[in-house]
């Protein structure tokens, strides 16, 4: 049986899913964290470790292949508590929710390890979801990789000092960045440029920011990886003004180019170390390359949208994952 | 004028910038900005070049006065944004000349005149075969529009993402009616109304009433009426450079690579009959007595799947042939399976379109096209 997390609006789980299909594969379940189709039914700690889907009972310990692609924790109780009344104290009965949602929370960590542990073939990992940005810098720079010089500033008088001995710099989330929505627009946050001109702007003190060294770009790289393999992309942008500091701002009329791209061998073997250091099978690494063909490695997304190398570049890596699956 | 003849580096052909060889004329397509340009295929061997020797060692091994033709193609390939100097080639492969889709069966077409078919059979069958997209063509008003959606109904939690339902137009149903068909069922991805007394358009947009711009193109939706009556399958297999498919790698990669209308179709003729496309004479039986996968699983049903335009006469020599559609069920040459489509008026040889029915008189009359 192979296993999948992901969610139910996941175009590229249902892709990899019609590849399994494809090559024979019957035996599989897709769990989506948002859809309520999930019940917890026993765990006896030998070989019995069920819940069901749509009421149909799956023995977690016939997993032989786990795929975690995204998605958070499944709720095993909202639809019972809806209606149950925990305490007439408001605050109490506040606290015993909070309760019960760690609870749910360390119950589906375990599930996701467990499935992880238990299956021979294992891609992605739900605990390594979320990297720490600054911390894989540093790793990346400990296997000899290049990066843009990389400071977290909170003062205007500290930031205009950078902008002083660096040029201009850009800034992005630590974290994930905003991507927000509602009825009348989608919010998203962007990797921005920042000049001295836009000091001015900017208050004297202000929330502890990622800034880095705005680096001279000739194009962006995007890697997908797979176990041992690289899937590369170069994204030619610098034609265009509008696009010039981040890509995913589209230009419909002179739109970048998504080109394969074979990243040099050395490159590779350091992005390879920093990926098992990180513990991870899977994820995109996006790097910049400067005027002087130097690359610089950025930043790596282990639940990255492969699907944008994919079609671009005709790799075919829905099924790729699909085979990697199999095996 | 100035030249490139000093330049150490390579000129790399973006691999989303696709030449293709023509007889008299070649083309390239950009699949990024979606445009085909045409220039004389004497340029066409330097694609090859590109790709072996810098451009000073081109300029060395050119003869004298063939400089500043040379120079004013590099001039055009870098207006159109076509390429770049590079010094590193092997960093920028190309696109692997590769199709694979996990389907069974893409598509389907279905006709409708007199016989009320058993959808939910056909419908159980497509899905068990992958089926992705549909095409419903009805020709005479069998259908009320309750049925008509009663019939997308059946379509509804199975492989197939959308229906394309082309109906007759009907004096019983109001504007209302047709939008609310529509609006009714995200599974239709496109609605045309043949036979009706005005063209125009209608819009359905699902009830959305948000300002989010983007959204609201996503959810725009066109209901186009045509006077024009579709009165049989012989309509179709017209090709026109309108139709020309430029503009994403897959499918340029599935054109040059198969049969790009056959390819993984499958169809069900007003009579019942399973068949490649409608328009076919040939029938592999009636789905009354004939399971749809067994039909897929026999040879000679997929035989003309991989009939891509480089086995196909005059075709294999045109510069369109890896954008261009292509028609089977009506040639140039009845009895020559791999003659040209009739429909087309393109002559790659000389590089004009002149009317397609000129001169194909007997495969009209063959056909019965009413033109
Ligand atoms: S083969 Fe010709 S008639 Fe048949 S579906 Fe294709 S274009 Fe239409
Ligand atoms: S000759 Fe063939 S490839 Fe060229 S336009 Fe006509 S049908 Fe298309």
């Amino acid at each position: 049986m192979i296993v999948i997390n992901s969610i139910s609006k996941d175009h590229t789980t249902t892709e990899v899913i019609r590849w399994l299909i494809a090559l024979g594969v019957t035996d599989f379940v897709r769990i989506d964290s948002d859809v309520e189709d999930i019940e917890f039914v026993g765990y006896n700690g030998i070989d019995s470790f069920i819940i069901s889907k749509n009421g149909i009972p799956i023995n977690l310990f016939e997993s032989k292949s786990y795929w975690y692609r995204r998605g958070g924790a499944i709720s095993f109780f909202k639809s019972k508590l809806k209606d149950m009344k925990l305490s007439q104290d408001l605050n109490l009965e506040k606290k015993l929710i909070g309760n019960i949602s760690s609870e749910n929370r360390a119950l589906n960590d375990y599930i996701k390890q467990f499935v992880a542990h238990r299956s021979p073939v294992s891609l992605g990992s739900y605990s390594n979801s979320s990297l720490n940005k600054l911390h894989v810098l540093d790793l990346a720079r400990q296997f000899g990789i290049k990066t843009p010089g990389t400071f977290v500033i909170n003062t205007k008088k500290e930031l205009s000092r950078k902008l002083m001995e660096n040029g201009p710099l850009i800034t992005k989330a630590i974290s994930e960045g905003v991507s927000i929505y509602n009825v009348n627009h989608s919010y998203y946050s962007y990797t921005e440029e920042i000049n001295e001109s836009d000091l001015v702007n900017i208050s004297d003190v202000f929330f502890p920011s990622l800034f880095q060294k705005k680096v001279d770009k000739k194009f962006e790289i995007r890697v997908f990886f797979l176990g041992d393999r690289f899937y590369s992309m170069v994204i030619l942008s610098q034609r265009n003004k509008q696009t010039e500091v981040d890509f995913r701002k589209y230009d419909e009329r002179k739109p970048n180019r998504f080109l394969p791209f074979r990243l040099p061998a050395e490159i590779e073997l350091k992005l390879a170390a920093l990926f098992k250091a990180l513990d991870l099978n899977t994820g995109s690494a996006d790097f910049v390359v400067d005027k002087n063909n130097e690359y610089f490695f950025l930043e790596i997304n282990p639940v990255g949208q492969f699907s944008m190398v994919s079609y671009p570049c005709n790799y075919y890596l829905e099924k790729e994952v699909a085979k990697f699956l199999i095996n | 004028m100035s030249s490139y003849i000093d330049c150490d580096s390579y000129f790399l052909v973006f691999a989303d910038c696709i030449p293709t060889r023509g007889a008299k004329n070649s083309t390239i397509c950009d699949l990024t900005r979606t445009t085909l340009e045409v220039f004389p295929s004497s340029f066409y061997p330097f694609f090859e070049i590109f790709r072996k020797s810098t451009v000073k060692e081109i300029y060395i091994d050119l003869e004298l006065e063939s400089h500043i033709e040379f120079t004013k193609f590099l001039d055009f390939l870098l207006e159109k944004e076509y390429g770049m100097f590079v010094d590193d080639l092997d960093l920028f492969p190309e696109l692997e000349k590769r199709w694979e889709s996990p389907e069974l069966i893409n598509n389907a077409i279905v006709d409708v005149r007199l016989r009320k078919h058993d959808f939910g059979v056909i419908f159980d069958q497509l899905n068990s075969l992958g089926c992705v997209y549909v095409q419903l063509r009805c020709f005479e008003s069998l259908y009320t529009i309750q049925e008509l959606s009663d019939v997308i109904k059946l379509a509804e939690d199975k492989s197939i993402q959308s229906i394309e339902l082309i109906i007759k137009y009907h004096t019983s149903f109001t504007d209302q009616d047709y939008v609310d068909l529509y609006n009714d069922h995200v599974l239709i991805s496109s609605l045309f109304v043949h036979s009706a007394p005005e063209n125009k358009v209608l819009i359905a947009d699902f009830g959305y009433k948000g300002e989010d711009q983007i959204l609201k193109q996503e959810i725009h939706r066109e209901i186009h009426f045509y006077t024009m009556p579709i009165t049989g399958a012989s309509h179709c297999g017209i090709i026109d450079a309108k139709y020309f498919s430029i503009g994403d790698v897959q499918s340029f990669m599935h054109n040059i690579s198969y049969n790009s209308c056959l390819n993984k179709k499958i169809s069900i003729d007003e009579e019942g009959l399973i068949k490649n496309c409608p328009s076919m004479t040939h029938d592999f039986g009636s789905i009354d007595d004939n399971i749809l996968i067994d039909v897929v699983a026999i040879e000679s049903f997929r035989g003309v799947w991989g009939v891509n335009k480089d086995l196909i006469n005059v075709c294999r020599s045109c510069e369109f042939r890896a954008v261009c559609t292509d028609c089977r069920a009506y040639i140039e040459s009845p009895d020559d399976f791999l003659s040209k489509p009739l429909k087309c008026g393109y002559n790659p040889n000389d590089g004009t379109w002149t009317d397609w029915a000129e001169g194909k008189e007997h495969a009209i009359v063959h056909y019965g096209i009413d033109i």
